[in-house]
């Protein structure tokens, strides 16, 4: 049996760093990030019969490991969770963002800024609902489509749209609130009225 | 397009997922408005920035790997390894035969049979190894109305693994068995198969519920399985495929 035991070694190997990645972010409690990881490799491993070579096994592991991650926190409850808010429509971001100039001055150099505030990703993150977080995380950990985000997470893809459209949103403009904080972005470009 | 309406429209864009009309749309206004290429641009960098942030697997995070990894229940020593990997040499022969087999209209089950078999030789089917227990339980959650599988096989049959393959869309329960060297390729379907595969169906209402033929060289033996149906197929004599199919009709 070691043949197909070292093809799920092989194919889990090639996803190490974003599996890892995901499953350090999708825990509420820092705590349960070794717990979700063993629970996903080991939920792969079983059904892994299921996966149908040839087929997207970043997209199937990613699934299993969402779902765990639902399983895990849901075992684990520590602080209560944001409340989640219905989909609705793809909010506009030029409207939605209060402080438009910072965050034109963020968008100047974005690199440099994110890597300043790295420890605020962290903290934005918490302040998504668990659905906006379960649906970036797919996207920008998991680099998922839409289509695969709503098949890991059993929702249509109008959901999908809007649970990420707001996530980034938020991420967005508590980025922009940090680093307005910390002076990296400053007043006006074009001066106060 | 308006402003407003572009930039609406970015995550998607950074996503590829824009439908072609408004991919269009969408690239009529960058081309004639470099605001919104700037921040296209800006954004995308953005989240390619957040993303990296995100992907840092933390402190720890390979020697918490390796536990995982080593925590995964270890292939067992006293079973029998997959058949796919069971003796190269014996199999590179098997699958050469089995290529190099006749083939005419084969009855419907037996045909789909064989291509799983033909997958099976040939090393490209992934299947999981467990007890008979879990492979009904596993099976059985995967596929709607499927028989239970026996508490065991009968003596001098060993289950290697099972898997769900499919033919033409219709999902079934595959086992890979042994006997003695001979690899067995054995299918279990629910009642919902009686569409799929009519002749199969229509051979084993008969009274004995058995139907036997051959199929490119290989035994093939179809019987009731409780309210469904299963069959098997391999290099083996009839006597030994009504053996298995014994264990189904105790
Ligand atoms: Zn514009």
């Amino acid at each position: 049996m070691s043949d197909l035991c070292d093809e799920f070694r092989a194919l889990c190997e090639a996803v190490r760093r974003p599996l890892l990645a995901f499953c350090r972010h999708a825990v509420w409690r820092a705590d349960d990030a070794e717990d979700l990881l063993q629970s996903a490799l080991l939920t792969a491993w079983r059904r892994f019969g299921e996966f149908r070579p040839g087929t997207n096994f970043r997209a199937w592991v990613f699934r299993i490991a969402a779902l765990e991650a639902r399983n895990v926190n849901r075992r684990s409850r520590g602080a209560p969770l944001p409340e989640e808010e219905p989909p609705g429509r793809a909010p506009d971001v030029v409207e939605m963002l209060e402080r438009e100039w910072d965050y034109e001055a963020l968008l100047a150099d974005p690199e440099t800024v994110v890597a300043r505030l790295s420890g605020e990703v962290r903290v934005a993150l918490g302040t998504l609902t668990p659905n906006e977080r379960s649906v970036l995380l797919l996207r920008a950990i998991g680099d998922l489509a839409y289509r695969e985000i709503g098949d890991a997470l059993s929702m249509p893809l109008g959901s999908v749209m809007g649970f990420l459209s707001r996530a980034r949103r938020k991420m967005r403009e508590r980025l922009t609130e940090a680093a307005r904080a910390r002076g990296l972005v400053g007043e006006s470009p074009r001066g106060s009225p | 397009m308006t402003c407003p309406e572009a930039r609406a429209l970015l995550d998607r864009l950074l996503d590829g997922a824009l439908d072609p009309v408004e991919e269009r749309a969408l690239g009529d206004h960058l081309a004639a408005c470099a605001t919104c290429r700037g921040r296209a641009d800006a954004e995308g960098r953005l989240e390619a920035a957040i993303a990296g942030a995100l992907s840092e697997p933390g402190p720890d995070a390979d020697a918490a790997w390796e536990r995982a990894m080593a925590r995964l229940p270890a292939p067992r020593r006293s079973r029998a390894p997959v058949v796919a990997a069971a003796a190269g040499l014996l199999l590179a022969g098997a699958a050469a035969l089995w290529l190099a087999l006749p083939r005419h209209r084969e009855v419907d089950l037996a045909a789909a049979l064989l291509a799983c078999h033909g997958d099976l030789l040939a090393n490209r089917v992934t299947l999981t190894e467990a007890p008979i227990g879990e492979a009904c339980r596993s099976l059985r959650s995967r596929i709607e109305g499927l028989p239970k599988l026996p508490p065991a096989l009968p003596e001098g049959f060993i289950l290697a693994g099972s898997g769900v393959c499919y033919r033409d869309g219709t999902p079934i329960g595959y086992l890979a068995v042994h006997r003695g060297a001979a690899p067995l390729s054995v299918a279990v379907l629910p009642p919902a198969s009686r569409a799929a595969f009519p002749e199969a169906w229509a051979r084993v209402e008969s009274p004995g519920g058995l139907f036997h033929c051959r199929a490119s060289g290989l035994s093939f033996c179809a019987f009731r399985a409780d309210d469904g149906l299963a069959a098997a197929l391999g290099d083996v004599s009839p006597a030994d495929l009504e053996a298995l199919a014994g264990a189904w009709r105790r």
